[in-house]
Parts: C-alpha cells; structure tokens; sequence
C-alpha cells in the first residue's frame, strides 16, 4: 500500500489543497462502503495509507463541507455517512421494513444500534413522517393484534386471511368434513362478496379498509377545504407555466415545486389534484417501477388508496 | 342453460401488434389525438415542412391502437387512384434494434414498408416515385394507367425523369440503379434485398449493375444506411407525404441504461426532420420513460420530436370505458340473440363492473379489456377463471415466440439479432462480463471483458454473403488482433449462410484466424438464433410496457428474474461457447496499460485522478503501472498529480 505523507511544514495552501482533495477521496470511500464508517473504518477501507491525524482532519474538512455527516456511535465509535442523520435514519428504517412489516417495537430493537442518538420516541416520530411522506403505510390492525405493523408496501388481504381462516379450517376437519366441502364453501363466500352491492373498489385489488390514520390522511378521502376549489384553479392555470401544450404530460415535481405551492400542505395540495381527477379535467399517469426512481422523484409521486403511484399529469381531452 | 354457453368472448385479444392487425376500433375515443396526427398530416403536405408529434401513454394505453387507426384512415381504399388526390405512405417502425445499428434498422424497416403494396397493386415505393415524376411531366389522372404508361411507351423519359429526381433526393448511382430496374420491374427480388440493406454476393451485385465494392466498416455501412434513408424519405412531396411511426423507443434501452440509446434515436428524429419537408413523424413513448427522454434525449431533438404538438393518452373514464365494451359486445350478434329482454346493452357485464373498474383514475384499455374478458368468462363458466401464474404465462409465451421466429427468421436478420440478442443474453446468463467499447481500429463489433478484467475476447459477426465483403472484414479482423490485447477471437457467422467453395482466399483467411490463431468460428443453429431472437422481442416488449398477463404489464425486471431460471440450453450453450478460453491469462494491467497508452496518446496530459476515472481503476492501480517504467507514461506528484506522455514515446 502506497503510503501518503502530508508534510506538515509544507506551504499551508499546499496542504489544504491536499486535505481538500483527498477529502473528496475519502467520502467515495464512505459511500461505496454502503454502510456509515467511523475513521478506522474509512482508514482500512482506503487504497492509500494516511495518517490518523491527518485523516482525522480530512474527515472533519468533509464535515464542514457537508459532504460527510456525523450519524451516531456504533460500537463506541463515531461513525460518518455521504447523508444527514436524518435522511439515513429514515433510509435505514425503510430498508428494515422493505424485507417484512414490523411493529414499531420490533423495528426499534432492529435499528437501535444505529441509530443511537435516536430516543424510542425519536423513531416513533421518523415513522408518522415517514406515513405522511407516502414511503411508508401503517397498516390496519391484524386479527387479534393490538399493534400496527408499518411496511413499505401496501396491506395484503392474504396476510389478514391466512392465519384466521386456517384456524377455521383445521376446526372444520377436526369435526369431520372434507377439504372439498371447505373449498367449495369458500368459493361460495368469495362469490357472495363479489357479488354484494356496494363494492368499494375495483375486484382485482385487495379489499382492506385504510387504517383510521391513514383514512384521515387520505387525500381522495379528504372533504374540500374551503380554499381548495382556488387551489385547483391555480393548478390548472400553473400547469400552462411548465408546459402550455394542452396535451403536454407534466411531471409532478416541477408542479409541486412551483413557488405559488409553497405555502399548501402536501395533503391539500394531493386533495386538489385528485379533486381536478375527479372532475375529468385532469388524467395521472401511473409509474409501476417506484423501486427504481430517487428519493426525490419518488417524494414527487401522488398516491391513491389502493397503493398505485402516479408520476405526471396531463389536462384531460376527449 | 347459460345462454352464453358456446358463444366467443368477445374480449380476448387486448395487445394490438402491429397498425396492420385487425382491431376492434372506438373513433369517438382518443379524437383529439387522432386529429392532432391528422392535422400534423395536412400541415405537411401544405407546408411542405417536416414535423414531429410526440404522444405519450401509460403502457396498454393504445398507442400502436392509435397508429393502427392512422394508417386505416389515411390510406387510401380505392381501387382506382387518381395523380391529383393526395395520399399518404405509411411507415411503421419498432424500435427494438441495438442503437449501434439504428439506421440500418431504420432502413429495413421504411423499405419493407415502402414495398408494401397499396390497393391498385402498385407498392408505395412507386406511388412515391410516381407522384414526383408526374409532377415533372405535368400529368393527370389514373395514376396506375398512367404509370403502366411511362413504363411501356416512354422508358426512355422515365429514365430521365428518375435521374433527374435522384439528383433532387441526394440518391446516389447504385440506389437509382437500382430503383429504375424496381420500375422496370426487373430482378425485384434482387433491388429488394439491396434496398432492405443485406449483403448481396458479387455476382448478384453484378447482376444489377453495381460494382462489388462492398462497404468496411460499422461507421460507414450505418453511414450508408442513413443515406439511402434520407434519399428514400425526399421522394415523398406534397401529394403524397410519408408518415412515419416511431413506437417502443423504450426497447433502445434494454441494455443501454446510460442513455445512449435514446441519444442516438433523437439524433436520427432530428436528422430526418430537419433534411426532408415530406415527412410527418409520429413517435409513441410509454410515459414511465417521459422522464427519461426528457433527461437523455438532446434539447434539439425533443424540439424536432414535438415540433408540431404533443399529445397524452388518457386512462378511460367510465364512459368510454362503455363505448369500448359495447363496441366489442356489438361484434359478436350471439351475443345480442342472448340477451335476456330486461337486460341492457352492457349485457352480460354491468355498469357497476365498469364503475369499479375505471375508479377515479381511470383504466388503460387494455386493462379494461382483461378484466371484461375475465368477468365475461366467469359468466359464462359460472366460476372465476383460474388467475393464470406469471410462470406458466411467461413460459407458454416464450414457447411460441420462439416457435414464430423458428419458422420465420432469416440470415438476413443474423447481424440484427446478434447486435439486439447478445447485449441482453450476457447480462441474463453472465452478468460479471462487460460488453465494453473497441478502444482499438480497426474496430470489432463487440468486445467481452471478462470479470476483474482478465481476459478479453472479439466478437466479429461475419454475416455477409458478400464474399469479398466477409474477406476484408476478416482482413480487418487480422489486423484488429495485431494489437495483441484480445484474449480470443469469436467469428459468428449463421450456419445457413456458406461460404461459397470459389471463396479460396476467404477460407484460408479463417483458417488462419482459426487453426494458427486465437479464432474460433461460431456458427449459431437455427434454433439458437431463434431463442435469441425470441429473447430480444420478450425483453423489447417487457421494456415499452407490451408484455402483459392478465392486462398487467410483466416488468423487464420480473422477465429478467424468470428468464434466469429458464433460459435455454441452446443459449446458455452459446454463451459457453463465446466465453470460454484458454491459454496464458493475460496480465490485467496489460489491457490497462494499452487503454492508458491511448488515453495519453489523445490527451498529452492528464491529472491522475481524471485519468484513474477514465479508465475505470483506481489512482494507485495507475500509480503502480506507471512506476513499472513500462507505458512510456511520466507521472509528477504533487499537490495536483499529473500523466504525461514521456518525448519520443
């Protein structure tokens, strides 16, 4: 390993430049690690050799710069990551939660080590946020549970069946009938339903109730404020800013970035929007591969009840 | 009894193909953009200005529905057509090609169009051709009587009038050569195969009058490819202008995340726009991409692509959704016996489907016709249909894909297949190996980089039936491995297309390649080049939102993860074949040292961290190289750390 000496009695600009520059080097380092490092992390994970000091001070310059950021202790040791603590907070909870739905509980235990300058309370409030933001969906209450669970995906009726019908099941062949007599009374029930009055929602989607908190939230839910039919006039005419083509498609973080929305809570500002959906005067474009896009682009996205995402909008015409 | 029992869901088929399937159409839906592209039309021929229109939908939206209905209405239907009554050519391309190879593509693809006969049994070749030479000779009336005409009593001005026209269109020799012997209809199988772009042996070229004088390289065969493309779209004038259809420019990008597809395409768009003043171009992009094109596509060209107008493709609401069922319903009159007094005309579904099914959002088309097909099969059945797994639908659709382009495919279309398939076959079965750029001239088509750099190996795809053409390419080839930094040599040539016996030179060339060399010749079976082909059509498709179960879109990622753990023998095989070499491992600085010595030779000097980024390793991995006093190559250390090439080097 090549070792790299600053001299300290060189000229101090040289020096700077040096800092500066290998700087630079070691937020590469931190970020294609994938994980926060402390210093003795960056050192075993650099190419070059670099003295403790002078590491020390480079890694400080990179937190000055705010291209670096202090995200807590682990194992007793500051460690560093290429985002605030707050955005790698809400990183790490969602990566937890992207693998199983979890209790807040549950999803403490598991963060807790790394994020520990976060109280129990701290996490609580990084997931309401996160609720808000659309990243992340309290679900309903399972059967007989007394905690929600928070996912990155939407509820899944299977998940609230599974458990509860198998317990049916296993009753109905302890007192003797059969499994096609089970299939074929669950098919009957699966009819009924499909075939009640007021279906709430299209058949091909699972039928689960929001959660309270989330139906409150809802911006299709949501009754109309009463500055909300202004707010959707100003989305129409702001519309003709970004793009006056009346068939042109317009993504939906330019519009939610205009200065005149600045003011209007992402809730009154979704309500408006489904409200112009509503009155067909405008039509949203679903995007299915959320997975891929950034966290800017995905905070830009609409959401409806049933979990689809819609990047863009365009004025609605026969 | 169910009085549906026996009757043809009338919902099956939701994925128009192609704007020459036959469809179900709903005029009153989309209107507006259908006038948009039909204003588009008369502003060109009035005008005479080329323009672009952009529509934009969410996949199943109908946007080849929306082509389809184009070419229905602008062609003419008649038997007789008349000189003075304007018309339209109709062309329709589908962008799944490697980018590499768009003009090329692009011209298969405007002339197997353009040879397209129209309904007085002339191709639309000759409408164009006729219409410009009318012009010149002032003439009227039936435009096949008169041309039977010309060809007959008056070859001699029609020969002169041609010339004079390939002057106008920038046509050169061999292509009005060519075009006079189509009018005179003389070797049309010949002209044809010359137009479309395939190599034609020299006594074929001989036979239609043109030198053997076959084209070098990439560079200039796609060089060539946009010359007659421009020269083929300058015949279109005022009374008969060319529409053309660009749809899933999104397959351009199966394997080029970084945009150098979409690059590429908008070059082409602004290229076409800007030369001719006879063509409307109508381009199609799934709005999930509207983003991306928007990003990677060049300000000029997103100008040219929309210099007309922009239109998006809406979700239907609950009423069009209607007017599409009953449109469906209405084609099957069984359906219409059946139907119960009291019922209404939604019969057998309900509005309350429609309802739940649009929601507040809308339903794509296609969606929409799924979900009628479903309910209308569970009416008739009495049960749900069972919800087909993605395994099983994935699996029957690549059986038949594949069994299509067994039957169809031609060594014609090798190098196209080779050029689109292989990107995504090495990413699928070898995602470690690179297809990385030729650094080195004369250049290769493809260059595999094995993981960590430690071998590579050329591909050369020797497809041509030109003999003297496959000469000089494996000439080229020689030399091209003269450079000492390929680890193997793979020629790919179809095994259907023979090397001739009278090739002597040819066939020593490859044994020298291949018995005294690091060469290998690779020729793919028939069943190898249809599984490619059929790879490349699933993952196109997958990409511009075409491959749908159950009316929902099975995205390039879920094809990916199943394709793994089904890929076919024959393919993996292939891979094998490409891939595996033996021999001294080359030393992975070897190749490092070659890339540095060109990246110095172009810029004299360089600072270390710049060229550690350019070459894609690590500023100690040059540092070491440089210090081994092997690569001519200097390095000052300081503050800012600077490469230069050492004098006399």
């Amino acid at each position: 390993m090549m070792e790299v000496v600053v001299d300290s009695a060189a000229p101090r600009s040289e020096r700077e430049t040096f800092i500066t520059e290998m700087s630079q080097l070691v937020v590469k380092v931190v970020e294609s690690a994938g994980v926060p490092l402390s210093v003795t992390g960056i050192k075993k994970h650099l190419t070059v050799s670099i003295k403790e000091p002078d590491l020390i001070e480079i890694v400080e310059q990179a937190v000055a710069q705010q291209k670096l950021f202090p995200v807590g202790k682990f194992n007793n040791k500051e460690t560093y990551w290429v985002r605030p603590l707050e955005e790698f907070a809400k990183d790490l909870i969602c990566q937890k939660l992207e693998k199983e739905p979890l209790t807040a509980y549950v999803l403490r235990s598991k963060v807790e080590k790394r994020l520990s300058s976060y109280t129990p309370k701290d996490i609580d409030q990084l997931l309401i946020e996160l609720v808000k933001s659309g990243r992340l969906n309290e679900l309903p209450l399972y059967p007989n549970a007394r905690t929600n669970l928070f996912s990155t995906q939407p509820p899944q009726a299977i998940n609230y069946l599974h458990a509860p019908v198998q317990k049916i099941v296993k009753k109905l062949i302890a007192v003797g009938l059969s499994r096609a007599d089970i299939v074929a009374g669950m098919k009957q029930l699966a009819t009924e339903l499909e075939e009640s009055d007021a279906p709430a929602m299209p058949p091909t989607k699972a039928h689960v109730p929001a959660p309270e908190s989330e139906a409150k939230e809802s911006s299709i839910a949501q009754p109309e404020t009463s500055s909300g039919s202004e707010l959707t006039e100003t989305i129409m005419s702001r519309l003709d800013q970004i793009d006056a083509n009346p068939g042109a498609m317009i993504d939906l973080g330019p519009l939610r970035a205009l200065n005149e929305f600045q003011h209007t809570t992402r809730e009154e500002f979704d309500a408006a929007l489904w409200e112009l959906v509503k009155t067909s005067q405008l039509n949203v474009h679903e995007h299915r591969s959320v997975g891929l896009l950034n966290e800017q682009k995905r905070a830009a996205l609409l959401r409806n009840a049933q979990g689809q995402y819609f990047h863009a909008v365009s004025r609605r015409t026969r | 009894m169910n009085p549906l029992q026996g009757i043809p869901n009338p919902f099956l088929n939701s994925i128009v193909p192609t704007p020459w399937a036959k469809f179900v159409d709903v005029t009153s839906i989309r209107k507006s953009t259908f006038e948009t592209c039909e204003k588009a039309v008369d502003y060109v021929r009035t005008n005479s200005t080329s323009v672009g229109v952009l529509i934009q939908g969410d996949s199943g939206s109908g946007k080849t529905h929306m082509l389809g209905r184009l070419r229905k209405q602008l062609q003419c239907q008649d038997g007789v057509i008349e000189l003075d009554t304007p018309q339209q050519a109709f062309v329709w391309i589908r962008l799944n090609t490697n980018p590499r190879w768009i003009w090329r593509h692009v011209q298969t693809n405007l002339v197997d169009a353009l040879l397209k006969s129209m309904p007085d049994d002339l191709t639309q070749l000759e409408h164009l051709l006729a219409r410009r030479i009318a012009d010149y000779d002032n003439a009227k009336g039936d435009l096949a009587k008169w041309w039977e005409f010309m060809r007959e009593d008056r070859p001699h001005d029609l020969n002169d009038y041609l010339d004079r026209l390939a002057g106008e269109c920038g046509a050169s020799h061999e292509l009005l050569l060519v075009l006079e012997q189509w009018v005179r209809r003389q070797r049309r199988g010949l002209c044809r195969s010359w137009l479309l772009g395939e190599s034609l042996p020299e006594a074929r070229l001989g036979d239609l009058g043109l030198c053997n004088t076959p084209l070098e390289d990439h560079e200039s065969l796609e060089k060539h490819a946009h010359d007659v493309v421009l020269a083929l779209c300058k015949l279109a004038s005022s009374t008969m202008s060319i529409t053309l259809c660009f749809d899933q420019i999104e397959a351009l990008q199966v394997n080029f995340s970084d945009g150098e597809g979409l690059k590429e395409f908008g070059d082409l768009i602004k290229d076409l726009h800007d030369a001719t003043n006879h063509l409307a171009i109508i381009t199609c992009i799934q709005s999930e991409y509207f983003a991306d094109v928007r990003e990677k596509i060049p300000g000029y060209a997103q100008d040219a692509m929309k210099s007309f107008n922009t239109c998006s493709l809406a979700s239907l609401n609950q009423c069009e959704a209607a007017e599409l069922v009953l449109a469906r319903l209405s084609v099957n009159h069984q359906i219409a016996q059946a139907r119960p007094v009291d019922a209404d005309e939604l019969w057998p579904l309900s509005e309350q489907d429609l309802k739940n099914w649009t929601g507040i959002e809308g339903c794509s088309p296609r969606k929409m016709i799924n979900l009628c097909a479903s309910r209308f099969r569970e009416i008739q059945d009495g049960l749900a249909p069972p919800k087909v797994s993605l395994d099983v639908a994935l699996r029957s659709v690549w059986e038949e894909r594949q069994a299509a382009c067994e039957e169809t495919n031609l060594p014609t279309q090798t190098e196209q297949i080779l050029a689109d398939g292989l990107p995504i076959l090495m990413e699928l079965a070898l995602p470690d190996w690179k297809i990385v750029d030729d650094l080195r001239t004369p250049k290769l088509e493809f260059v595999l980089e094995a993981p960590k750099k430690e071998a590579r190996i050329g591909l050369s795809f020797c497809t041509d039936q030109n003999m003297t053409s496959l000469f000089n390419r494996l000439t080229r080839v020689q030399k091209r491995l003269a450079h000492g930094d390929l680890q193997k040599l793979v020629l790919i040539r179809d095994a259907h297309t023979p090397i001739t016996k009278g090739a002597v030179r040819t066939r020593e060339r490859i044994a020298e390649l291949t018995e005294q060399g690091s060469g290998v010749l690779v020729k793919p079976t028939r069943e190898v080049m249809a599984a490619l082909d059929a790879l490349r059509g699933l993952f196109g498709d997958a990409q511009s939102g075409d491959l749908a179960v159950d009316g929902e879109p099975v995205s390039p990622e879920s094809l990916k993860e199943w394709m793994l753990k089904h890929l076919a023998n024959p393919l993996r095989e292939l891979c094998e074949e490409l891939t595996s070499y033996h021999g001294v491992i080359i030393d992975p600085h070897e190749a490092l040292k070659d890339e540095l010595i060109e990246l110095i030779q172009a810029e004299h000097v360089i600072d270390l961290s710049k060229a550690a980024a350019s070459l894609n390793c690590t500023e100690d991995q040059l540092v070491n190289l440089i210090d081994s006093n092997d690569a001519n190559v200097r390095l000052i250390r300081g503050k800012l750390s600077v490469l230069y090439q050492t004098i006399g080097s």
